[in-house]
């Protein structure tokens, strides 16, 4: 049994629950059972449906543009025949139904590949008719917000919310007309994304609807830490802008201080002392840290809280590649970045001693309850 | 495509994090009954344990990086005795912390680790100091030997995994700065890496099986060794297909490994010791070689008209993925009521 498992089973949660107050009859019962009844396929059979939808829509743009159908240089066209590939995609979906037949893979998988291959005509089509990267982002954005609540596959939801992020951050960062306020912009939506990510993310309330996003605003925030830990210069030949990585940190220590208390049960168990003692380690991990190795830490914790193995995965991969992709940044020294390194491993080292000297890395109790 | 419609009773629906919030997002239960449900399921009473391995490992990472990046910055400041002896002094001690702590217990087997990486970054240093003309091949052999003896009594996954990186790179370096095989022979890496890490993949699952080394029952082993051999063996199946007329008796021969370790792969991940992601990961691999072979054949027959080329490539792919799904959810479910 994985540890993710519990020895409970929805009979058993719903016992104790009525045993404590706090439910009463059986209107729970319907509920879960119609809730389960849409049962979320695993997370391989989604890779693998997004292998085969990416390679098959490769294939089909390949041949529609060999046909004459779409031609790259008429946008409008372009545009046109992407917008019925995103329809016979919501058409293909709604055919398929729910059963578990031949006929329901077949057509899911062809309708995702028409999907893909209907953003990507879209996107194409209205960059060419802006002539801007803002215009690549304006078109990802009004196909995502249509297709979002119609088109309910997790993988199309994931991946596009997260193009839109992506392309909003490559755009701020090497756009040549925003020259001379590039840090205030990639600094303001680095804070846009952490706070939308925290909501989604940390809040009972968000719908499933939203876990696609929540992750897309996860996966962008490792995207943009790995941009600061690969280049300090961003911007076109000739023209390249310092964005110093202190209020990246700075707002990565505060969420890490955020996550601690809120993991606890609530911001006032933050006076409690172990969690006083983590918060410090955060702050001091702020002044002198890498963006990067904060939100390592901080995935780490989250997922754990959460139960997600997924994000306790990410935070896992995303700390040996910001090593690497830091080895390589050229505008700081490797004597610079090995202190970091160094100063970092020594907080962290510190903060476990401590742990051990107080006894709470012990199983049992809950530090914090300690 | 990511759901499926199914009909449960309550018992079989598993009580998770998911159900709970799932509960409390739709307005079901209160928050405080939330906070009740979330602590009955996951009782959190490992939270000082789990943040203190955290720490251990982050931190060691972060220092051993560290030290790395202090040395590959070659400081002029620091004198080549003071060097050597630095990292002399810490692999010392990381084994002696190792053996004062016990490998039984996580410090010691990080210390241990610690002490590998330090052996490398010695074995760099004294080449950047001396400049010992070596090639880079002998560096990684030494590397790995000197690491093996305490890789044999870790008892730790993480310490075999990074012996078997260093192993694997060693063998590549040998094969092109010394080995220096013939145009016909070059492709032979395939079979000796295939044989290297499909050999630790099956010795991984003998002791598993036997139940001897508890360390090396985690899951994550399975499933990095299972991709790493996959692809290794992918890779002379896919240039066979590419080019047949070109392949040398190595890529045959690399081929016929690659085919052979996909068979065994699916058999026993299938039947001997089921592993839906293993096997998932041995589909894909299929799929790719399926792919590979289809395209190829697409491509002679339509090399002139390619409007029919790439269509039929993409209505193959279409149905070769939504069979490889198919195939999938069938047997996660006779997987499921083989071990109910």
């Amino acid at each position: 049994m994985s540890k993710y498992m519990t020895k409970y089973n929805a009979a058993n949660l719903l016992e104790q629950l009525n045993r404590k107050g706090f439910v009463a009859g059986s209107c729970l019962s319907d509920f879960i059972i119609d809730q389960q009844q849409e049962k979320k396929l695993p997370l391989y059979l989604r890779a693998l449906a997004g292998v085969g939808a990416f390679v098959a829509s490769l294939c089909f743009i390949r041949f529609l543009s060999e046909v004459g159908i779409i031609n790259y240089k008429h946008e409008t066209g372009l545009i046109i025949w992407g917008l019925i590939f995103v329809a016979g995609a919501i058409g293909l979906q709604q055919v398929a139904g729910h059963d578990n037949t031949v006929k329901h893979s077949f057509f899911m998988q062809y309708s995702f590949a028409s999907m893909a291959v209907g953003k990507a005509l879209f996107v194409f089509g209205i960059g060419r008719m802006l002539d801007s990267g803002w215009g690549v982002t304006l078109a990802l954005l009004v196909i995502t917000c249509i297709t979002y609540h119609i088109y309910r596959m997790s993988i199309d939801r994931f991946l596009s919310s997260f193009a839109v992020l992506f392309s909003i951050s490559v755009n701020i960062l090497w756009d040549r007309d925003i020259g001379g306020s590039r840090e205030l912009l990639f600094n303001g939506f680095f804070l846009l994304q952490f706070a939308c990510a925290a909501i989604l993310l940390t809040h009972g309330k968000i719908k499933r609807n939203y876990i696609p996003l929540s992750y897309a605003f996860a996966f962008s925030l490792c995207a943009s830490v790995l941009y600061l830990s690969s280049h300090s210069e961003f911007g076109y030949w000739g023209h390249k802008e310092l964005i110093p990585p202190a209020f990246i940190n700075m707002v990565l220590a505060g969420g890490l201080v955020a996550l601690f208390g809120w993991a606890a049960g609530g911001i006032e168990k933050l006076k409690a002392e172990p969690l006083v003692i983590a918060s410090i380690g955060a702050v001091l991990l702020g002044l002198i840290s890498a963006p990067g190795i904060l939100l390592t830490i901080g995935l780490m914790v989250l997922g754990y809280a959460k139960h997600e193995k997924l994000l306790i995965i990410a935070g896992a991969l995303l700390m040996p590649v910001f090593i690497f992709l830091y080895y390589y940044n050229i505008d700081i020294s490797l004597l610079q970045k090995s202190g970091i390194l160094i100063g970092s491993g020594i907080v962290l080292l510190a903060g476990r001693f401590y742990l051990k000297h107080k006894g709470w890395d012990e199983g049992g109790v809950s530090c914090v309850q300690k | 495509m990511d759901t499926e419609k199914h009909s449960y009773t309550l018992e079989q629906i598993p009580a998770n994090r998911g159900l709970v919030e799932e509960l409390y997002s739709h307005g079901k239960i209160t928050r405080e009954a939330r906070e009740y449900a979330l602590n009955l399921l996951y009782p959190h009473n490992q939270w000082g344990l789990w943040i203190s391995r955290l720490l251990l490992t982050i931190g060691a990472a972060l220092m051993l990086s560290g030290v790395v990046y202090l040395f590959a910055f070659n400081w002029a400041k620091i004198t080549p005795a003071m060097k050597l002896s630095s990292i002399q002094f810490g692999i010392i001690g990381c084994l002696i912390g190792a053996y004062f702590f016990s490998l039984q217990r996580i410090t010691g087997q990080v210390l241990l680790l610690s002490g590998s990486v330090l052996v490398g970054v010695f074995m760099a240093v004294f080449g950047q100091i001396y400049q010992t003309g070596a090639d880079a091949y002998q560096l990684f052999m030494m590397w790995s030997l000197f690491a093996l003896g305490w890789t044999l009594v870790s008892n730790f996954a993480v310490q075999w995994i990074f012996w078997l990186v260093i192993t694997n790179i060693f063998i590549v370096l040998w094969w092109e700065q010394s080995a220096l095989p013939t145009k016909e022979m070059k492709s032979m890496i395939f079979t000796y890496m295939a044989i290297l890490n499909g050999s630790a993949l099956a010795l991984r699952e003998y002791f598993t099986l036997e139940k001897a080394y508890e360390w090396l029952e985690a899951r994550w082993t399975r499933v990095v060794l299972t991709i790493a051999t996959l692809l290794i063996m992918l890779i002379p199946i896919v240039m066979w297909i590419g080019e047949p007329g070109r392949a040398t008796k190595s890529v045959m021969l690399s081929g016929v490994v690659g085919l052979i370790g996909h068979g065994a792969a699916y058999y026993f991940y299938r039947y001997k010791l089921p592993d839906m992601w293993s096997l998932a990961a041995t589909v894909l691999s299929g799929c790719i070689i399926v792919e590979s072979v289809g395209f190829k054949i697409f491509y002679e027959m339509f090399r002139r008209t390619h409007s029919i080329m790439f269509l039929l490539m993409g209505l193959m792919t279409l149905g070769v993925f939504t069979y490889a799904i198919i195939y999938l959810r069938k047997t996660a479910k006779e997987m499921v009521a083989e071990h109910v």
